[in-house]
């Protein structure tokens, strides 16, 4: 690694004097339009010099010694439409290239410098999926995609609930992003799922590390960006259907998108409808039928956009119903059923194959309602406002239908949380060629309301209002990027809670405020390589439960308490970021570091509590100081023309350094290597073959007797698929992916699956997925 | 054009802000309207003397756990060498009148058992039959007979109703436990 980084510098150094033919033409291809195919293997060609040559397999290039002067640039690649432009080099440049796919009609490239994009957050650590990936991952839930992209992982309750990961956090210190809202949904709980449909995304993006001032205060572990697909403006109706159908419970998803664009003189508008439904009845584990885990979900969005000039206006509608089933095994009342459930290595019921959702189950709807205007400036700046409202309802059924004398009992949800949020976000953007700057106000309000069993009110109500302004600066000084920002926010909360004695209404009002900043830098350095540095801090205001938690936690067979005097969390957070290619290798290594005081967790309190339904450990949120060390290498090589594989190991070291001991629930070490085979590859069409190993690793940073049961031991999965891409004369594409996980049937357990108490992982699962793009 | 477009936009993102802080979820703040079990209650009757009536009780009022059970009616006092007939009962005290879940746990009967589980010492001098069934004959057991032997004990049992929506086979086994309380039961002539 020093190495490396050695080469980076001495690569600036010597770049500093540059010879009139040393001159360098590097930048990256991209596609956002969903029709794209890979944007590698693409070819780049000097005509007057026939210097030559191909994208890496992230649409990287580079070519050397060029002499200076203009010059016929020619670029050519399977499923894209062929570039032939001049350009006139007479310093080392840089080009982002943005491709469209290949099609009769002709049409327009856009070719920017590519320091205008993201800018802001350019010393960030970055990766994410293309609309590219995004087609092969259809029919999974949001953090099951994620989970292919290096340092995320996945935290479950059982197969159909699951919430991303990034370096060892989750929940609250992850932030989430659709279309440029905070997702706020009740992501508190470990068994909350966010509330995204994958199938709405046209692309996502992870910035790792608390490097982002501009949603919040509060992403201490990361970023993870949803953004829409962008509209197609060269055809009046264009779109997708895609289908999925896999074994492992018999399910199927469709997905379909229909865009509609019109230009007059002055304003084009266009218009999305979107739609994705899916179903499966209960999961296999390799040797038994997984009780009561069908599921289904049903998302719709309309999204609308007008651009006239530099004003552009966006409105947007987006439902999510999910309804997933809860591991019937997982459903234990006390310590002694836990206990017995850890004696049997399978659940004690045989249960039926069934598509019916019985009790235990949740049911989400989430609604985002978006209006955004974005309007240009002349002066390189530009004014986005944007205002989005939320509405979340989180029901939960338990296994028992409540007691009660009301005739509607069995409809009755025992949780029933009402989430709604109103967001004014305003930000004013300056880019000029040496120096880029940002600055933003968002204003907020959140109310929560509870129904459903009044004892049972893990969470009291609140009303909760915040404010933020922040300021972002970034100067470019040739290959060299120096950003940094800070903010200001102040959030005030109201909480409501009946006292379950008095049966009166406890009110309560917290306030809290801090700073918080980022700094970094980058510096892309000749082709090979880019380096990026990035010191962060970010704080989190404790969350409702964390305060007020006060009751048995279902499904986890453990006494909650909450304590209402715990202080906000602070953390420190410093990544590095290096991008290295040369020849075949292709390596993206992120190093990061944290140091988070008063961080929150679940401490087991070592004693039990006396309730009617028995014996309980009790759990108490607690405050320590914590670090996370950690480290994501990704590393591919493209072999041969045929031939490239991709190796990606993340690993972390975590512990509390008050108390000197390790907390529970850190990812364990995880390896993942693919190799990939291009069987066949024209100019119309190309078949890949793909087999990947996936390995996480026994979690050894754990205190003796602080979980039920020991950290579950190293596995090994082997999944596999074959992919067929087919661009047709009407300009539509075929894609057809077929293949297999956890190929061997292998049993396992996952130590980031709460219920792996109670059930193996889910066992072999063989899908389908067709795509028609038009 | 442009200010026509834009004024449309105000409008509309000025009556979505409207519509939404006309609604406030938070200031609905529920009564608890469900019922959960609070006590535990066994009447046990001497079936060769009717004037020979134990009532025993378990019960925590606050189902949060925020005070702790009150145990000091959770006593049976049985006399050696004899048959009672039991009858359990689940209730709901923190409700005016008091609620009785019994009747439910009755109508669900084909997805709930009651289990009487004395300790090792004390399982060797008292026998329980659960003599009531649900409509799949399997026993539910809010009804059953005891039987004390002959020696002279104070030891304890459990009682626990557990919840067995799938795979009740008349065993403890599937299922969760929805009450699990501990009675002392003294045998002395």
């Amino acid at each position: 690694m020093k190495y490396v980084v050695l080469f980076c510098i001495t690569a600036i150094m010597s770049n500093v004097t540059a010879q009139p033919c040393a001159y360098k033409l590097s930048g990256s291809l991209h596609c956002h339009n969903k029709y794209c195919s890979s944007t590698s293997g693409v070819e780049i060609l000097i005509r007057e010099t026939n210097q030559q040559t191909f994208t890496d397999e992230n649409g990287n290039f580079h070519i050397q010694n060029i002499c200076a002067g203009a010059y016929h640039l020619h670029i050519h690649g399977l499923g894209f439409q062929i570039i032939d432009t001049t350009i006139r080099i007479d310093k080392d440049i840089q080009l982002l290239i943005e491709l469209n796919p290949n099609t009769h009609l002709l049409r327009s490239v856009i070719i920017s410098d590519k320091q205008s994009k993201n800018q802001y957050m350019s010393s960030a650590s970055q990766i994410g999926l293309s609309a590219d990936e995004i087609k092969s991952l259809r029919g999974l839930s949001f953090a099951d995609a994620l989970q292919t992209l290096s340092g995320v992982q996945v935290l479950r309750s059982g197969p159909n609930i699951a919430k991303p990961v990034l370096h060892g956090m989750h929940s609250n210190r992850l932030l989430l992003l659709n279309n440029g809202s905070r997702l706020e949904g009740q992501n508190w709980g470990n068994e909350h799922a966010p509330e995204i449909d994958l199938n709405s995304a046209g692309s996502i993006e992870v910035i790792k590390g608390a490097a982002s001032l501009r949603y919040g205060s509060d992403a201490i572990a990361g970023v993870i960006e949803v953004l829409p697909a962008p509209f197609d403006t060269t055809k009046t109706w264009s779109g997708f259907i895609a289908l999925h159908g896999f074994t492992n419970g018999m399910g199927g998803s469709g997905s379909g998108s229909l865009d509609y664009f019109k230009k007059t003189k002055k304003i084009s508008s266009s218009l999305r409808l979107q739609s994705s439904y899916t179903r499966h009845g209960s999961f296999n584990a390799p040797d038994y039928i997984l009780g009561n885990t069908a599921s289904r979900q049903f998302n719709q969005s309309i999204h609308y956009q007008v651009v006239r000039k530099g004003l552009q206006a966006e409105l947007s509608w987006n439902r999510f119903n999910s309804r997933p089933g809860i591991l019937a095994s997982s459903h234990i009342g006390n310590l002694n059923d836990l206990n017995e459930a850890l004696n049997h290595n399978k659940p004690t019921v045989n249960y039926p194959f069934t598509y019916a959702i019985k009790r235990p189950y949740q049911d989400i709807i989430h609604q985002t309602f978006q209006g955004k205007l974005t309007y240009a400036l002349k002066t390189k700046s530009h004014i986005v406002l944007q205002y989005t409202h939320q509405d979340n309802n989180r029901k939960e059924y338990d296994a028992q239908t409540p007691f009660s004398d009301s005739l509607e009992r069995g409809a009755v949800a025992d949780l029933n949380f009402l989430l709604i949020t109103d967001q004014l976000q305003s930000r004013w953007i300056l880019q000029h060629e040496k120096h880029s700057s940002e600055i933003g106000l968002a204003l907020g309000t959140q109310g929560q309301g509870f129904r459903g069993t009044g004892y049972r009110s893990l969470v009291p109500n609140f009303r909760s209002y915040d404010l933020g302004a922040y300021s972002i600066q970034a100067i470019h000084i040739k290959q060299l990027t120096i950003d940094a920002g800070a903010r200001y926010d102040y959030k005030t909360i109201n909480t409501f809670q009946r006292n379950p004695i008095s049966l009166k209404i406890d009110e309560r009002n917290m306030e809290f405020h801090a700073w918080s900043f980022n700094i970094g830098s980058k510096l892309v350095t000749n082709h090979h390589c880019t380096l990026k540095a990035n010191l962060g801090r970010a704080w989190r205001v404790p969350q409702v439960i964390e305060l007020f938690a006060r009751g048995i936690h279902q499904g986890a067979a453990s006494y909650e308490l909450g304590d209402s005097s715990l202080n906000t969390e602070k953390a420190l957070s410093a990544t590095i970021d290096l991008n290295y290619d040369y020849h075949i290798l292709h390596v993206h290594t992120t190093i990061y570091h944290q140091y988070i005081s008063n961080y929150i967790y679940l401490r087991p309190m070592l004693y039990n509590i006396q309730l009617i339904q028995g014996a309980f450990p009790v759990f108490a949120y607690q405050q320590t100081d914590m670090i996370f060390t950690g480290a994501d290498i990704d590393v591919s090589f493209s072999w041969s023309k045929l031939l490239s594989s991709s190796h990606q190991f993340s690993y972390l070291y975590s512990r509390d350094i008050t108390n000197r001991k390790y907390i529970p629930g850190i990812v364990p070490n995880r390896l993942k290597q693919d190799l990939i085979v291009n069987i066949m590859r024209k100019t119309y069409a190309k078949l890949d073959f793909n087999i990947e190993q996936e390995s996480a690793f026994v979690q050894n940073l754990v205190e003796p007797e602080s979980d039920f049961a020991p950290p579950p031991p190293t596995y090994t999965l082997w999944n596999f698929h074959l992919k067929y891409e087919l661009i047709t004369a009407k300009s539509g594409t075929w894609f057809i992916q077929a293949g297999s996980t956890n190929l061997l049937n292998t049993r396992y357990r996952n130590y980031m699956n709460r219920f792996r108490y109670f059930s193996d992982e889910t066992g072999r699962n063989i899908f389908v997925r067709i795509q028609y793009n038009f | 054009m442009k200010t026509s477009i834009s004024f449309y936009l105000y409008i509309l993102l000025f009556s979505l802000t409207i519509a939404s802080s006309c609604k406030k979820p938070e200031e609905d703040v529920e009564e608890p309207e469900n019922e959960f079990i609070t006590t535990v209650k066994l009447v046990v009757t001497n079936t060769a003397d009717s004037s020979d009536v134990q009532t025993a009780t378990w019960k925590q009022l606050t189902p949060d756990g925020s005070n702790p059970p009150d145990t000091s009616a959770a006593f049976l006092n049985l006399k050696p060498g004899s048959v009672y007939a039991l009858s359990a009962s689940f209730l709901d005290e923190t409700k005016t009148p008091t609620e009785n879940i019994t009747e439910e746990i009755l109508e669900r009967a084909t997805s709930h058992g009651v289990f009487y589980i004395p300790d090792a010492i004390l399982s060797s001098n008292i026998t329980i039959i659960r003599n009531d069934v649900d409509a799949n004959n399997l026993p539910l057991g809010l009804n059953a007979t005891l039987t004390t032997g002959t020696n002279t004990m104070n030891a304890f049992m459990n009682v626990i109703l557990r919840h067995q929506p799938d795979g009740k086979d008349g065993t403890i086994t599937p299922g969760s436990t929805d009450a699990d309380t501990r009675f002392r039961v003294q045998i002395k002539p």
